[in-house]
């Protein structure tokens, strides 16, 4: 027999219920009243039960065997169960004397579990009570009770509404028939010039010409604007308006962000990538599995789709266990965050501590995403499908054998050598038995050793040096000589926080003091033939833009001896190491007075020469790093108590998502590619997953229409918003499907829509009944973003370059490693490209269009804020960018229309506007231009409300 | 209305993509609000269903910035934030341990081996003496003799912990309530709420140190994911905002000609779109932007501030970093006066002038902070007397605040202490405060809060709270969240309050 309360409980409750004189003395008075109002359980009940209950009564504890999110057990009653909540009747609901506490031992929340239920809220359960306890199916949350959460229901194609009278494409008979229902209707088409510039900024960025213009309001052809939409979708500037928007969302950025906020080198592949995607109207379904796997399908960049959130770099976690985790963690997190909002539409961020408390995600779910990527590393990896990528393997293969034919002449012509490497130094010797390795380092310099390695011609790559492999470290103190433990050199991590350090020996210093160095000792006796000296790999590999660089190679070791002991106890030297000091612009000359190092001669150096020169060229004809993460062999994953990483709880395998019943047939031994590539193609499997084509469908809706049919792309549960035209979604989405995942063909429907081509004018009688055109009685007029205002402004003046892809202009100047980025030039002609191809740093202010709601990247940014606020106005009104651009379209208006100034103001107005001025506004620019000029005239044109708006 | 993720406010929070709702602005339209239609409309949203009081501020699109009511009756009307950037070490300035003496040179047990930088040494006692001050009697250290001497007006809290030792991930948090960046600033959550009294000001304005920004940049003022239009304006003495005056080559009647022109244009413009609140909200918007044209050059020109004042911040002795700073603190009263939201003032940042950047001390602490002190010392103490001599910490608070502590014990064969986020202190002063007392403790070295411990959460819910907000009613959707300043935590610290 089920028992759903304690014995103390059940007599509470027996005495309540049955006992007639007790119920009276109870009922209502003692109570707060119920709510004067009609509750809907959806929006007023659950959210009070999750907040003040759920921790206690729910999927993680069913205390007394109750929980408050599961309809069966609120309501049973019968066979020994006993009912929390009796409908119609609040007053005789146990639910309700628990949290008005009548009688205190039964006090729910009890005292420390949670604040009590003000009289409101409890007023608010017995109003819902007694208006019979409405409680939709859909609405039991996590776990066994399967989800019946529209989102999540199986995509079925809807048939196209039937309409007495037929309207435009199949998109207007939904929309049709849901203002019908508001006794809406739609408005007359638009114009044609407002139509052309709607169409050509949705689809291009950019206003159309006036030349186009008046061909398009002059086409006799019934397919005119059908020729245009088809124009403007082949276009390149289609990608490059498009990409912005899903950049966007993954918070794409070429900063790593947090304290250093280091460039990361090449990540605009990335961006190119995303513009082609578009461009080619790559599958959808195929553009998502690269962007998940692309490693596996020969597109190296698009994983940095998973790495495009900020990460917290090594120097600036510390050193401590618990934080190194952390920093892992949310590491996987900003990973998480992409995948589900950009493609999944479910906020598991909230399954990181608790089980979701609204849509059906068990704590579980999150760190079953968390282990599909548990094999991903933020970082750099080779390109190897870079665009020249045959060729360079080609050359690096020659260069190569070019390289170790010199190698081997070296090898016969001197005992040693260093060659110096981008980001290391190596030093070479003949083969000789160690079972030590000495290294010191000449003074006055600094000298850094974030990891020092030794190899043997037998044990090819292998370390010999790791800690992990037996090795141990230990360093000599002369004064005030070290300053970081020697383990860090042995420890297999790069990063200049994990590294030993000499510091510069003083003026002070006794120059007869033993000069800084460190010993390795080897767990057995082993044939060695090279060293390998590591300052700062990630500084000079994989940023840019760094003061610095210079000065980390300098304060890498230019003089150091290595000495090597064999189990024979005796040390012999076997390099004497001096290079030429670097010069390092701002830095401080090094090395003075240091003996030199026996000089090689001269056919060495001939020989030293050769080989760097064919390094030089090696390195650069190898696959340059991009920013696309890279993989490790994925460790077991647990779920974290709390979200603590230092509360590792049961193992949990990589998968999708439970309420979908997903089996991804993983386990914890799964490789890491195959995991990503399990989930990519469970991602895009509509039978398994119909949540990606509905997110989908619902953006492309939102950047056609402005506002999403689902108004919170991001979020497709229960505390996001709900479709407002549920069946179109999921007829676009199947369309979506069953056109190959194409997105142009998905744009294209749209746009050539009637309810994208009507009229935006307003009107009074249906702003009362849908004042935001959500039924798309009009077209929704709104303003344009950032990149518009800008690129329109540009192409305006006829001062855009079209150069499309590869590195982007730079606004800021380099910078030191613990330095802000500075903006330096952001008007000049060097940044007259499109917008998105501006270097893009993480958090920082470019001082002219991030007042304009352009995201930060700090966070996914599923959807932009739209704010209107003074800088705006100050930026664009005095900012150099539009004073310039101004001058430049004053001269080009002047080149165009000659010299007549009434000409001149009508070809301005057809450049900004797209239309001739009116008699008012032709003789008020006529007065401005008479006293001050032409540009003026541009100036204000320029920060009009019109050409901010799309009509 | 939408349902909570988190905590039991039940009221909705903005939605749709605009900073303004039209539906917020046809409930605060008189002559709509009565309509039969109007309601229907209303109640169809759910929005007048709201029971438990609206978080959702009335954000009326042409005056993002305009006076919103707090959630009950505030203590403090405006909020002056002093960062310390880089950690101040508590043991050395206002937490007194007299255990650091006598264990001065060992390693008691309980000592971690590694810390954020690396290996820890022995326990160090203060490098400053202790002195007792004013009425309270409170024992605060020679390194900071003229903030000292304002103790009686202080409430210090010495429980503070973070839940990071990392000096980003700390600002983050101390400023936005996560260490991760994005999320929406302390004075940016306030502005959203409350707007602000002068409207030719901005309502939020960082200054930024002498030497440049902090470690987490505009991260500390950030709007994150609220509409821009509560990021802080960030602006000091010596760097003017950006794009503020005319452009050079423009002259004032040519300049004011073009505005008027704009003016014509965007009326003419806007008949076609009677009602349309986002055109009417961008005209409003160049009309501010005129007045902050007039206004912020007013407020930045400290000469008309006389000799004695400029005395007093120190305006003219010590090194070119202290001026510097001694004249920010200037503006930042010269903000306030004119009533300015929130005023954020730093000492410290990222960028290093004559070799110091912070308070930040792994090495040569003697030195790093006396240098820090001397920036900070007397204009920071001269602010807060000038204050509270002109009436002005009736209505303001003061928050003195710093992203985490200091060791009690020296790094590895260093001379410096090495970042403690597990206790550390920071004051209130002004409006609301419990002036002259000390709440919570940390333990006999000011290694960890023994008593009272605190977060940073329960901090900035105690600064809601004197301005007159709940914590737990300011929320934001975003991205399947309401959102809040202090995440799903924090209680307001009531014996902080007076």
């Amino acid at each position: 027999m089920p028992r759903y309360f304690p014995l103390s409980e059940l007599a509470l409750l027996a005495a309540v219920l049955t006992t007639g004189p007790f119920v009276l003395r109870i009922s209502g008075a003692e109570l707060p009243p119920s709510a004067a109002m009609t509750v809907d359980y959806e929006r007023d009940v659950r959210p009070l039960l999750a907040a003040s209950c759920l921790d206690c009564h729910g999927p993680k504890k069913q205390r007394s065997d109750f929980r408050v999110d599961v309809k069966k057990i609120v309501f049973a009653g019968g066979a020994g169960g006993l009912p929390a909540v009796v409908p119609g009747k609040s007053a005789e609901s146990p639910l309700i004397h628990y949290v008005a506490g009548l009688d205190a031992e039964m006090q729910m929340p009890p005292a420390g579990k949670g604040d009590p239920l003000t009289p409101e809220q409890i007023g608010i359960l017995r109003a819902w009570i007694d208006q019979g306890a409405a409680w939709p199916e859909h609405a039991t949350t996590a776990g066994e009770e399967s989800a019946q959460w529209w989102s999540l229901l199986p995509l079925a194609k809807p048939a196209v509404p039937t309409l007495a009278q037929p309207v435009g494409t199949p998109v207007d008979a939904f929309l049709e028939a849901k203002r019908a229902e508001k006794k809406l209707t739609a408005s007359p088409a638009a114009d044609r010039r407002t139509l052309l510039r709607r169409v050509a900024i949705t689809l291009n960025g950019l206003p159309p010409t006036p030349d186009e213009i008046e061909a398009f309001v002059g086409d006799p052809d019934p397919r005119a604007y059908e020729k245009i939409v088809d124009r403007l979708l082949a276009s390149p500037r289609f990608g490059e308006r498009w990409a912005q928007f899903w950049l966007d969302i993954v918070r794409w950025s070429e900063t790593n962000g947090s304290e250093s906020n280091l460039y990361r080198k090449n990540t605009w592949p990335y961006r190119d990538y995303v513009i082609r995607a578009f461009n080619s109207d790559l599958p959808f379904d195929r553009f998502i599995r690269e962007q998940i796997a692309g490693d596996a399908l020969g597109v190296d960049e698009a994983t940095a789709f998973l790495v495009s959130g900020g990460f917290v770099h090594a120097a600036t976690v510390g050193r401590e266990e618990p934080a190194i985790r952390q920093a892992r963690s949310d590491r996987l997190d900003e990973t998480i965050q992409s995948v589900s909002a950009s493609l999944l539409g479910m906020t598991m961020a909230c399954a990181r501590c608790h089980n979701h408390k609204f849509d059906p995600i068990p704590q579980k779910d999150y760190y079953a995403l968390a282990a599909v990527f548990q094999g991903l590393e933020y970082g750099h990896r080779p390109w190897r499908n870079a665009p020249d990528a045959t060729a360079r393997a080609a050359r690096a293969d020659s260069l190569l054998s070019q390289f170790n034919a010199v190698r081997d002449e070296l090898r016969a012509a001197t005992p040693s050598w260093t060659e110096e490497w981008p980001d290391h130094l190596e030093t070479r010797f003949a083969p000789v038995r160690a079972r030590a390795v000495r290294m010191t380092f000449v003074q006055p310099a600094v000298a850094v050793v974030e990891e020092f390695q030794i190899f043997g011609a037998a044990t090819g790559e292998t370390n010999l040096a790791l800690a992990a492999h037996g090795a141990t470290a230990r360093s000599f103190k002369p004064a005030e000589a070290l300053m970081r433990e020697v383990g860090n050199v042995i420890d297999g991590k790069f990063g200049q926080t994990f590294a030993w350090r000499t510091r510069e020996a003083s003026e002070k210093a006794d120059p007869t003091a033993p000069a800084p160095r460190f010993e390795i000792e080897l767990p057995a006796e082993a044939a060695i033939d090279r060293v390998v000296i590591s300052s700062d790999r990630e500084a000079l590999a994989h940023t840019d833009y760094l003061i610095e660089p210079g000065k980390a190679t300098a304060s890498g070791p230019r003089k150091y001896r290595v000495e090597v002991r064999g189990d024979d106890g005796a040390w012999r030297e076997v390099a004497h190491v001096d290079l030429p000091v670097r010069v390092v612009p701002g830095g401080r000359a090094a090395a003075k007075n240091a003996a030199p190092a026996a000089p090689p001669n001269e056919a060495t150096r001939a020989l030293l020469s050769r080989l760097h020169a064919l390094l030089r060229d090696y390195t650069d004809a190898l696959p340059p790093p991009v920013f696309a993460g890279y993989f490790v062999p994925p460790v077991k994953t647990h779920l974290f108590g709390r979200g603590d990483p230092m509360a590792p709880r049961e193992e949990v395998v990589p998968n999708g998502l439970t309420a979908l019943r997903t089996d991804l047939k993983l386990t914890s031994e799964s490789g890491d590619q195959e995991r990503r590539l399990a989930y990519a193609a469970w991602l895009t499997d509509p039978q398994r997953n119909p949540l990606t084509p509905r997110v989908l469908a619902n953006r492309l809706w939102l950047h056609v229409f402005g506002r999403g049919l689902v108004d919170t792309p991001g979020d497709f549960g229960q505390a996001g918003s709900s479709p407002s035209h549920p069946e179109l979604l999921d007829w676009l989405a199947s369309e979506f499907i069953a056109s190959g995942w194409s997105a142009k063909l998905m744009i294209r429907q749209l746009v050539l829509s009637a309810a994208f081509c009507q009229s935006s004018a307003p009107n009074a009688e249906a702003e009362t009944i849908d004042v935001d055109a959500r039924l798309l009685w009009r077209f929704p007029p709104r303003r344009v973003e950032a990149e518009v205002l800008r690129n329109a402004t540009l192409a305006v003046a006829g001062t855009l370059d079209l150069t499309m892809g590869g590195p982007g202009f730079r606004i800021h100047a380099d910078k030191r490693r613990y330095e802000g980025w500075k903006v330096v030039d952001n008007f000049g002609p060097g940044t007259w490209r499109r917008l998105i191809y501006q270097e893009n740093m993480r958090g920082i202010d470019d001082r002219m269009f991030t007042a304009f709601d352009r995201p930060e990247c700090g966070q996914v940014t599923p959807k932009r804020t739209v704010s209107t606020t003074p800088l705006q106005a100050l930026n664009l009104f005095n900012g150099d960018f539009i004073v310039t651009q101004a001058e430049k379209l004053a001269e080009r208006v002047q080149r165009e229309a000659g010299p007549d100034v009434a000409a001149q103001i009508k070809r301005i107005f057809a450049l900004v506007h797209g239309r001739a001025p009116t008699a008012t506004e032709a003789a008020a620019a006529q007065t401005l231009v008479a006293q001050d000029r032409l540009p003026a005239l541009g100036r204000v044109l320029l920060n009009t409300n019109e050409f901010a708006f799309i009509e | 209305m939408k349902p909570h993720a988190h905590g039991p406010a039940l009221a909705p929070a903005q939605f749709g993509p605009r900073l303004l709702d039209r539906r917020d602005f046809l409930r605060t339209a008189g002559g709509l609000a009565g309509s039969v239609a109007l309601l229907r409309l209303l109640a169809g949203d759910n929005l007048l269903a709201s029971t438990a009081g609206s978080v959702r501020p009335q954000i009326d699109s042409d005056q993002p910035y305009a006076l919103r009511a707090p959630h009950f009756e505030p203590k403090a009307k405006q909020v002056l934030v002093i960062f310390c950037v880089g950690a101040v070490s508590h043991v050395d300035t206002f937490d007194y341990k007299p255990d650091l003496f006598k264990y001065d040179g060992q390693k008691p047990p309980g000592i971690p081996a590694v810390t954020f930088e690396g290996p820890t040494g022995n326990i160090a006692k203060p490098r400053w003496e202790f002195k007792p001050r004013g009425q309270s009697g409170k024992m605060v250290s020679e390194l900071l003799p003229n903030v000292a001497a304002l103790a009686d007006d202080m409430c210090f809290i010495h429980s503070l912990t973070s839940s990071t030792s990392a000096h980003p991930q700390g600002e983050n948090f101390l400023n936005t309530g996560f260490t991760l960046e994005g999320f929406p600033s302390l004075g940016a959550w306030v502005t959203y709420a409350l707007g602000t009294a002068n409207q030719q000001l901005p309502a939020f304005v960082a200054i930024n140190d002498p030497r440049g920004k902090p470690r987490s940049g505009k991260n500390n003022w950030g709007s994150g994911f609220l509409p821009a239009a509560y990021q802080g304006t960030d602006f000091s003495a010596a760097r003017p905002l950006a794009n503020l005056g005319r452009p050079a080559r423009i002259s004032a009647e040519a300049d004011r000609r073009a505005k008027h022109l704009l003016e014509a244009f965007n009326a003419e413009h806007a008949r076609k779109f009677p009602g349309d609140t986002d055109l009417a909200g961008r005209i409003a918007s160049y009309e501010l932007a005129g007045r902050m044209q007039m206004s912020i050059p007013d407020v930045t020109d400290l000469k008309s501030e006389p000799a004695h004042v400029h005395q007093l911040y120190g305006t003219d002795t010590g090194t070119d970093l202290k001026k510097d700073y001694a004249k920010n603190c200037i503006l930042a009263r010269r903000l306030l006066e004119q009533g300015v939201r929130v005023v954020q003032l730093f000492n410290g940042s990222d960028a290093q002038a004559n070799g110091i950047s912070n308070w930040d001390s792994h090495a040569n602490i003697e030195s790093t902070h006396a240098m820090q002190a001397e920036i900070f010392d007397q204009p920071t103490a001269a602010l807060l007397a000038d204050m509270k001599q002109r009436g002005m910490l009736k209505d303001t608070l003061v928050v003195r605040c710093t992203e985490f502590g200091r060791m009690p014990f020296l790094q590895a064969n260093g001379t410096g202490r090495d970042h403690n986020p597990d206790s550390f202190t920071c004051w209130l002063m002004g409006a609301g405060v419990k002036a002259g007392t000390s709440f919570g403790a940390s333990d006999n070295f000011g290694f960890k809060a023994a008593q009272d411990a605190s977060t940073l959460y329960d901090f900035n819910a105690t600064i809601l709270h004197l301005l007159g907000l709940d914590h737990e009613r300011l929320t934001y959707y975003n991205n399947g969240i309401e959102r809040r300043l202090t995440n799903v935590h924090g209680h307001v610290l009531k014996q902080m309050i007076a």
